[in-house]
């Protein structure tokens, strides 16, 4: 059991986050199964067919998408012939959402600054169809391992993958479109009934702030201009999420472009305890647990004026 | 193999670790298919195709042989369920088939639809 199992968990946040008990109640069920139609492979009426044909009931996740699924039934969609042959990929919902956000258009150049374990960088691929190059950039080399294997799973051709750190990755070629989906503290990802996953505070995560704020200034300065940034992660604390991109706003000349995402969100906070972060942040999206049935999620569309 | 190379060269000064999708690997003095470009291609081949059941999948993925179609080359061959459903390379030797198909990518507990459900949910 974890230290937050027994007490409230999140208690500090139950100011910002709507309906803070169905919230609660949230948190004791297990995250449900989610998985993207991956079209580098396969057409979404195959997929379906043949799941249904199995017995395995999908509901659609995002109207007028027809990739995402929710799928209660499918015990492990990751022990399936659908996985083998790379014709689905199991990720959160909210994850997906990141992609759908950044929209890369066919034959750009696009960066992915921390990319393992590759759900979002195939996605990217997928939307672009295999199109133009996708710079898939890990420094930890033993998760190159898990990216390989998805990209190539995946049937992704137009990535190449780098070992930069991302708050240091090279200057010298900017680009259209760049996701900066920055290691986090994942309080959006904590479960009560996960016994592999355990939520402290710890001095580590005290120090992601500054971290995030780096990489994201990184990614800005690596941006073309009229290029777009998806900053993302996976957790409430606002001290990584609108504190990281206030941050940027203060020191480069960034806007915020408003995320045209049909899928239930709440406002970012232009103010939290005694912090204003400016009422321009409230064009970022807050994704909670019980409004999406998924991940806890972040996301902040970012643009460089031309 | 890669796609838009003309975009390589714009990324020419990164040290790149792994791109593209690895299409061949030398065994011997010829050169195979992996698994994954074949899933990838094998739907526009049009001859060394065979199509295979399930059952006849999990066979191969035990070691057992399958028997190929009369008048078959010997040879690798493109294992498919249907025309959209790619699996990967088999091996055709005097008429039986092997699987080509790792063990580790393909478990048998994949194979085998309705056990992926839960029960009394369908």
């Amino acid at each position: 059991m974890t230290e937050q199992a027994n007490s409230v968990p999140f208690e500090q946040y139950s100011d910002i986050i709507p309906d803070f008990s169905a919230f609660q109640k949230s948190l004791r069920k297990p995250l449900p199964p989610h998985l993207r139609i991956n079209t580098l492979k396969a057409t979404p009426e195959l997929v379906l067919s043949t799941l249904r044909e199995h017995g395995a009931a999908l509901q659609k996740s995002v109207v007028d998408n027809e990739t995402l699924f929710s799928v209660p039934d499918l015990v492990s969609p990751g022990n399936t012939l659908e996985y083998f042959m790379g014709h689905i990929h199991p990720q959160a919902l909210t994850s997906c959402l990141v992609s759908l956000a950044l929209a890369p258009g066919k034959g750009s150049l696009v960066l992915d600054l921390c990319a393992a374990p590759g759900g979002k960088t195939s996605h990217l691929a997928q939307l672009m169809g295999n199109t133009g190059l996708i710079v898939a950039n890990e420094l930890y080399r033993n998760r190159h391992i898990p990216l390989g294997n998805t990209l190539t799973r995946l049937g992704v051709l137009n990535a190449v993958v780098t070992a930069y750190q991302a708050q240091e990755f090279p200057l010298k070629q900017r680009f259209d479109f760049i996701v900066a989906d920055v290691p986090c503290s994942g309080e959006g990802r904590f479960r009560k009934s996960r016994s592999d996953y355990t939520y402290r505070e710890t001095r580590e995560k005290a120090l992601l702030p500054d971290l995030q704020k780096k990489i994201l200034l990184r990614a800005y300065d690596l941006l073309q201009p009229g290029g777009r940034i998806i900053y993302a992660t996976c957790t409430y604390n606002p001290a990584e999420n609108e504190a990281v991109v206030a941050h940027l706003l203060r020191e480069r000349d960034a806007g915020l472009f408003p995320l045209d995402i049909d899928f239930a969100s709440e406002r970012g906070l232009f103010r939290w305890k005694d912090t204003t972060y400016g009422k321009e942040l409230e064009k970022t999206l807050r994704f909670y647990p019980h409004r999406v049935d998924s991940v806890g999620f972040f996301l902040a569309g970012i643009g460089r004026p031309c | 193999m890669c796609a838009e190379t003309s975009l390589l060269a714009s990324v020419s000064h990164l040290k790149i670790s792994r791109s593209g999708m690895k299409a061949f690997q030398k065994v011997g003095q010829f050169l195979k298919p992996t698994t994954r470009m074949i899933q990838l291609f094998g739907i526009h081949a049009t001859k060394a195709k065979i199509t295979i059941s399930e059952n006849n999948l999990q066979d191969l993925q035990k070691g057992k042989y399958i028997d190929a179609a009369p008048g078959m080359s010997q040879g690798y061959v493109i294992l498919c369920l249907d025309e959209a459903r790619v699996l990967g390379l088999g091996l055709c030797v005097n008429g039986r088939i092997s699987t080509q198909i790792s063990r580790k990518a393909l478990r048998e507990s994949m194979i085998g639809g309705e056990k992926r459900c839960s029960p009394g949910k369908r």
